[in-house]
């Protein structure tokens, strides 16, 4: 099935389950998605609820075990390997640890995909990542090892490197996780300007309801509340904020009682 | 192991190969060199001592240390040197690289992190066994040359004319081929404990101990089942 613009669902997670072999339960249990073109999506949820791995699932590093996930058109379950491929390469994604390659510097992590990916001889490979060094602020940074940095200049070049070659759809697991308030929404900034700019689809997950409720109310974007790998509801900030959905509830009032505490206390 | 299995594109990887090369192999120089050296010179004593106490001489010395550490030592001691020495390494590294998102990262990019990390491991660590081995052995023999000289009255002529006449191609051949299983081993069981490592520092910790281990028992293993291969035809 071919992409078109009727459709304007970039990414569908269609009835995917998913469960570690130790695990008791499904992590994401028959969880049905849609992430529109350019859009930014918030998936919200308390710990454990199943988060990154929806967001490794959306960019094909776990296999669902039951379901499909379609992006650009493509199912990820039926497509042949060099479909997929082609397809996946069209997703980025950062991670809660960064997952900065700790024995390059910045530029090299910048380089690296590049290199790699796009063939890119070392002087064009290293003129466009100057290009991604200056669009993420890090200008001055280059020679440091990812330990050298701060962490929210880790998110940056994190985000640096997703951004390097391009994607059109964006995954962000928890790009906040471990930082301040002000380096929070500085980075929460940073995506929304890039995401202007380059007009790719995101979808961020984050664990801060106050930053995903204000950012929202912003730009006008949806979220998602994630509980034990069920969408509970998709919605603005202020639908989620008004939900009569005892979890929500207790998530958004931050209640010590109620059904995320039941049996924890 | 259908990780290990599956159908794939390898891509020669020279820098990181050649920086592999030189890790494994170039920076286990001093510690192997060194103890081979001491085994060696330890051998000579011990085959004296008991040749003299048994056979009331000791002129077969040379043959017998020469021909126990091409066939035997050499490649035995040598390797399990290595595996103590970067077999931890490798398994900590990768289980690291697991923990922190690192593997993650290569996937997203496309990068096969057995292609990108395993096969430059897997060359560094042949090198490293079949080089290692020569060098180390021919550092034991000089050394027993030496010693011999001293303690035993023979001179390096008649030395290397004993070792030369008892130690022949097939010996070496032998030597060399137990060389590169075991180097084969190492990386391979560092490189499965680190990709199968739990997440958290406590399991990178046991990955490492785990890769050393198995590495050790597989190689004393391997070394017995080659040896009564080598027999046998």
């Amino acid at each position: 099935m071919a992409y078109t613009d009727l459709d304007n669902e970039v990414v569908k997670v269609d009835a995917v389950t998913f469960d570690y072999s130790n695990a008791a339960s499904p992590v994401i249990d028959q969880l049905t998605l849609a992430l529109k073109k350019s859009e930014i999506t918030f998936l919200i949820g308390p710990s454990g609820s199943g988060k990154t791995t929806l967001l490794k699932l959306l960019a094909g590093l776990l296999e669902p075990g039951a379901g499909d996930i379609t992006i650009q058109g493509v199912s990820l379950k039926r497509a042949n390997s060099s479909e997929r491929r082609a397809t996946l390469r069209k997703v980025a994604m950062t991670f809660q640890r960064s997952g900065l390659f700790d024995s390059k510097t910045v530029l090299e992590n910048l380089i690296f995909p590049l290199q790699e990916l796009n063939r890119l001889s070392f002087e064009k490979a290293l003129a466009e990542a100057e290009k991604v060094l200056d669009l993420v602020e890090l200008k001055g940074h280059e020679s440091k090892l990812p330990h050298e940095v701060s962490g929210g200049m880790q998110k940056r070049v994190g985000i640096g490197r997703a951004l390097a070659l391009s994607p059109e759809v964006v995954f962000y697991d928890d790009p906040t996780a471990g930082l301040d308030p002000i380096t929070s929404k500085n980075i929460i900034e940073l995506i929304i300007q890039i995401q202007k700019e380059n007009k790719t689809t995101n979808l961020i997950s984050t664990s801060d309801l106050d930053l995903a409720v204000n950012i929202s109310r912003k730009i006008a974007s949806k979220i998602a509340f994630l509980f034990e790998g069920k969408i509970l509801q998709i919605g603005t900030a202020d639908e989620i904020l008004g939900s009569i959905n005892p979890v929500i509830h207790q998530f958004t009032r931050g209640l010590l009682e109620g059904p995320l505490t039941k049996g924890a206390r | 192991m259908n990780y290990f299995l599956k159908n794939r594109k390898f891509r020669w990887r020279r820098e990181e190969t050649l920086e592999q090369m030189y890790v494994l192999g170039v920076q286990s120089i001093p510690i192997i060199v060194v103890s081979l050296a001491f085994i060696g010179l330890m051998m000579i004593l011990e085959l004296a001592f008991h040749m003299r106490l048994v056979l009331k001489h000791d002129s077969l010395v040379p043959a017998f240390s020469a021909v126990l550490m091409v066939r035997e030592l050499g490649p035995v001691i040598t390797c399990l040197l290595l595996t103590s020495r970067i077999g931890a390494g490798i398994a900590a590294e990768i289980g690291s690289m697991k923990v922190t998102e690192q593997l993650d990262a290569l996937k997203l990019l496309s990068i096969d992190p057995f292609d990108y990390l395993v096969i430059p491991r897997w060359i560094g660590s042949v090198f490293a066994a079949l080089s290692l081995t020569m060098i180390s052995i021919a550092v034991a023999l000089g050394g027993g040359a030496l010693l011999a000289a001293q303690k035993l009255g023979t001179s390096s002529g008649e030395y290397f004319n004993t070792v030369f006449f008892f130690v022949k191609f097939p010996d070496v051949l032998r030597c060399l081929i137990k060389a590169f299983v075991f180097g084969t081993i190492i990386p391979f069981i560092a490189s499965y404990q680190g990709f199968s490592c739990e997440l958290g520092s406590a399991a990178v910790g046991e990955a490492a101990t785990q890769a050393v281990v198995r590495a050790s028992l597989s190689i004393i293993i391997a070394d017995f089942l080659l040896t009564y291969l080598f027999y046998a035809i």
